[in-house]
C-alpha cells in the first residue's frame, strides 16, 4: 500500500544538501586523480618517488584537516550525481596517460641510458605501484555497475594497473559466505602474510571459476567474459612498456603487478580481520562485517571504499551514497596506516585487538576518528582507550 | 504434510482431499519407470491459487503439493534480480533438506550454480543432466544435490515481464534417474513452466512492496518517475503537476538518494523493471 505523499517525512530524514556543501563535497573526490599526476611530476622534477612518498608521508595526515564525512542522508543535485557518477570512467584514460607519460620522463631523464639506474627505476616502481593500488577503488566501483561503457572499462582498468583478476575474483567474494574456510575472510589468529599468500593463490581459481559462471549465462548483449577482456588488456599493457622500454619496462610492470597483487590481499584483510561469524559472539552473526572508517579524506581517495560494510550490504549502491552502517567496527587509522602495520602481526595483534574489543564492548559506540590521525592509545589488554 | 496442505486448501474451497488424489483422467500420466501418480489438474489448480497472492507459508504449502502433483520428491525455488552476486539477494523456497543450501555453498556460491546461471540467459525448461558444464566446480554443485533427492533434476526458468525484473528457477527433483528426462514427463513441464511462473510473479510482486516500504515510496513519487519516463522535462512536470521547480527538483534529489540510483531515469528504469510504473524509459 503506497502512502499518498509523504514530503514531511522526506523533510525530516534527508533535507536535500546545500549546492555549495554538496560541490565543495563532490569536488573531494577529483583527489583520485593527484596519485597519477604525481606518477608523472615525479620524475619530471626528479623525485621518481614523489607518489609513493605523499601518499605515505603525507596522505595519513589529510584526516588532521578533513576530519570526518559529515552525517545524515546524503543527497546530491542531480548534475552533480551525473558527474560523479562519470568520475571513475576518467580515471581510465588518465591512468593510461599518467602511466606512459610518466615513463616517457623517466627514460627520458635517466633509465633510457644504456646503463639504467636501478635505484631510479626502483623509486619510480614504487610510486607506480602505489598509483596502480589506488587505481583500485576506481576499478572496483566500474566492476559493480552493470549497464553501459563501465562493463567494459572496468576489466580494462584493471588490466591496465595490473591486477586483471578483480571483477571476477571480487565478484566471487561478494557471492560468497562469510567463512574463514575460503581465503575469502581471514581468521582472528591468522597473520597478514598467511592470508595474503592463501588468498594469493585461491583469486586466480576463485576468478576463472566465476567468469566460467559468467559464460555459462549466455546473456544477448552481456560482456562474454569479462576476464578475458582484463587479461588482453593486462597483456597489452605489459606489450607496451615492454616495447617502450624494453626488458627493463616489461620487467617494472611485472613487478609492480605482483605489488599490485599483493597489496589487493592485504586490502581484504585489513577490510574483514576477525569479523568471520565463527569469530564473533551469536548476537554480531546477524550480518556480514567489515571494518569502516569515516574519515573524509579517505573517503574521495578510496571512493567510499571504507565504507566496506556498507558496502557489502549494498553493492550497487553508488560509492558517493554509501556512509558508515550505524554499529559497524571502526578501523583506528587509515588504510595507509593499517597496510603498514598488519605487516608486523604482533602490532597488529595489539593495536586492532584493541579497536576489535572496544566494538565487542559496545558496538554502537562508535568511536569516530574526527581530526585524529589514530585513534587509540597504546591499548593495555582488554581495556577501551580513546586518545 | 500432503495431509495439511490439503486440508488447508480444502478450508478455502479448493477440493476434497479424497478426490484430489483419486481422480483419474485423462491429465493423468504415467511413464515408463516406477513413480508417483501424476496429477496435472491438480497441480494447475494449485498453482492458479497462487496468483491469489496467499500468504508465505500458503504459498510454500502450495508450492509443495504441486511439485507432489508433479510426481516431484523435492523442489527449490529460488528468486533473484538479474544482476545480484552476494549471496543474500538470493530468496529461497524450500520443499527439501534445507542442508543442500549450506552444501552448495561449500562447493561454490548461489550465484555461479549452474541452475540459476542457466536461467538467467534461457526461458526453455531443461534436465540437469543436459547443462553444459565447463568444470570440476560446476559439476559437484550437481552431484552435491543427488543425496538430497536430486538424482534427476528438471530446471524451469521463469522470467518477470519487464526487463531488469527478475529471474526466478524452479528445480524439481526425482530420486528417480533419469525420471525428468523421460519423454513422458513433457506434460510435466508445461504444469511446471506455469508454476514457475506463478511463483515468480509473486516473489516480485513482494518485492516491489518491499521497495515501496523500504524506500517510503508515495504515489507522488510514482507520478514524477512515471512522467519522467514518458520523456517529461522537470518544466512540464511542474506545468502538469502544478509543482515548483524547486518542489520537483528536491523531490528527485531526495528519491535518488533513497533509491541508490543516479539519476531519475535510472530510478524511473527500476521502478518500471518491478512494474511499479507503467511507462518504461
Amino acid at each position: 500500500m503506497l502512502k499518498t505523499d509523504n514530503t514531511s517525512a522526506n523533510d525530516e530524514a534527508s533535507s536535500p544538501s546545500s549546492p555549495w556543501i554538496a560541490l565543495r563535497d563532490a569536488s573531494g573526490f577529483l583527489v583520485i586523480f593527484v596519485p597519477p599526476a604525481l606518477l608523472v611530476l615525479g620524475p619530471w622534477i626528479g623525485v621518481p618517488a614523489l607518489a609513493f612518498l605523499v601518499v605515505f608521508g603525507l596522505f595519513p595526515f589529510a584526516r588532521l584537516l578533513f576530519g570526518d564525512t559529515r552525517s545524515g542522508q546524503i543527497t546530491w543535485p542531480e548534475p552533480i550525481a551525473a558527474a560523479l557518477h562519470a568520475l571513475p570512467l576518467w580515471y581510465l584514460p588518465v591512468s593510461v596517460v599518467a602511466a606512459g607519460a610518466g615513463l616517457f620522463v623517466l627514460f627520458q631523464s635517466s633509465v633510457g641510458s644504456p646503463e639504467p639506474d636501478w635505484w631510479v627505476l626502483t623509486q619510480y616502481g614504487l610510486s607506480l605501484w602505489i598509483v596502480n593500488v589506488l587505481g583500485l577503488p576506481p576499478a572496483h566501483e566500474l566492476g559493480h555497475r552493470t549497464r553501459g561503457l563501465s562493463r567494459w572499462a572496468a576489466p580494462v582498468l584493471t588490466g591496465v594497473i595490473g591486477y586483471p583478476l578483480l571483477t571476477m575474483e571480487h565478484a566471487a567474494h561478494h557471492a560468497s559466505r562469510a567463512t574463514t574456510d575460503k581465503p575469502e575472510w581471514p581468521a582472528l589468529n591468522e597473520s597478514a602474510w598467511a592470508f595474503a599468500l592463501r588468498r594469493a593463490r585461491w583469486v586466480f581459481h576463485s576468478a576463472l571459476e566465476f567468469d566460467r559462471s559468467v559464460r555459462l549465462r549466455n546473456t544477448v548483449g552481456g560482456l562474454r567474459s569479462p576476464l578475458r577482456v582484463a587479461v588482453a588488456a593486462w597483456i597489452a599493457t605489459a606489450a607496451a612498456y615492454g616495447a617502450f622500454a624494453g626488458g627493463v619496462g616489461l620487467l617494472l610492470f611485472l613487478a609492480v603487478s605482483a605489488g599490485v597483487l599483493f597489496a589487493m590481499q592485504l586490502m581484504t584483510y585489513v577490510q574483514h580481520w576477525s569479523l568471520a561469524p565463527s569469530d564473533l559472539p551469536s548476537q554480531l552473526q546477524t550480518h556480514a562485517h567489515a571494518w569502516e572508517d569515516t574519515c573524509a579524506f579517505q573517503r574521495w581517495l578510496t571512493l567510499g571504499i571504507a565504507f566496506h560494510e556498507a558496502h557489502h550490504r549494498q553493492p550497487g549502491r553508488p560509492y558517493f551514497l554509501l556512509q558508515a552502517v550505524a554499529g559497524s567496527p571502526r578501523a583506528p587509522t587509515g588504510y595507509v596506516g593499517l597496510l603498514v602495520l598488519c605487516l608486523v602481526p604482533p602490532l597488529w595483534r595489539r593495536w586492532m585487538g584493541a579497536a576489535r574489543a572496544a566494538w565487542l564492548q559496545a558496538p554502537m559506540d562508535a568511536i569516530e576518528p574526527g581530526h585524529r590521525v589514530w585513534c587509540f592509545t597504546m591499548p593495555d589488554a582488554g581495556v577501551r582507550s580513546r586518545p | 504434510m500432503v495431509d495439511r496442505t490439503v486440508m488447508a486448501l480444502e478450508r478455502q474451497g479448493f477440493m476434497p482431499a479424497p478426490q484430489a488424489f483419486e481422480a483419474r483422467d485423462s491429465t493423468h500420466a504415467f511413464i515408463g519407470v516406477p513413480t508417483r501418480p501424476v496429477n496435472l489438474d491438480l497441480s494447475g489448480r494449485i498453482t492458479g491459487l497462487i496468483a491469489s497472492r496467499p500468504t508465505e507459508s500458503t504459498a510454500l504449502e502450495s508450492m509443495s503439493l504441486a511439485l507432489l502433483s508433479m510426481g516431484a520428491d523435492q523442489g527449490v525455488f529460488v528468486t533473484y534480480a538479474r544482476d545480484a552476486i552476494q549471496r543474500e539477494a538470493f530468496r529461497f523456497m524450500l520443499f527439501c533438506d534445507q542442508r543442500l543450501c549450506v552444501e552448495v555453498e561449500n562447493v561454490s556460491t548461489f550465484a555461479q550454480h549452474p541452475w540459476l546461471t542457466y536461467a538467467l540467459g534461457h526461458s526453455a525448461p531443461i534436465c540437469s543432466s543436459a547443462l553444459t558444464l565447463t568444470s570440476d566446480v560446476q559439476r559437484r554443485c550437481l552431484e552435491v544435490a543427488k543425496p538430497y533427492g536430486f538424482v534427476s533434476t528438471l530446471v524451469v526458468p521463469a522470467h518477470a515481464a519487464r526487463p531488469g525484473g527478475r529471474v526466478g528457477v524452479l528445480c524439481l527433483g526425482s530420486k528417480i534417474e533419469g525420471y525428468f528426462e523421460s519423454d513422458a514427463t513433457v506434460a510435466v513441464r508445461v504444469a511446471a513452466r506455469a508454476l514457475a511462473g506463478e511463483l515468480n510473479d509473486w516473489w516480485c510482486k513482494r518485492e516491489a512492496q518491499e521497495l515501496c516500504d523500504s524506500c517510503d515510496l508515495s504515489e507522488v513519487d510514482l507520478q514524477l518517475l512515471d512522467d519522467t519516463a514518458r520523456g517529461l522535462g522537470t518544466k512540464e512536470i511542474c506545468r502538469a503537476r502544478g509543482l515548483s521547480k524547486q518542489s520537483v527538483d528536491s523531490r528527485f534529489q531526495r528519491l535518488i538518494a533513497r533509491l541508490g540510483v543516479t539519476s531519475r531515469r535510472e530510478a524511473a528504469r527500476l521502478l518500471y523493471s518491478h512494474s511499479l510504473i507503467n511507462t518504461s524509459c
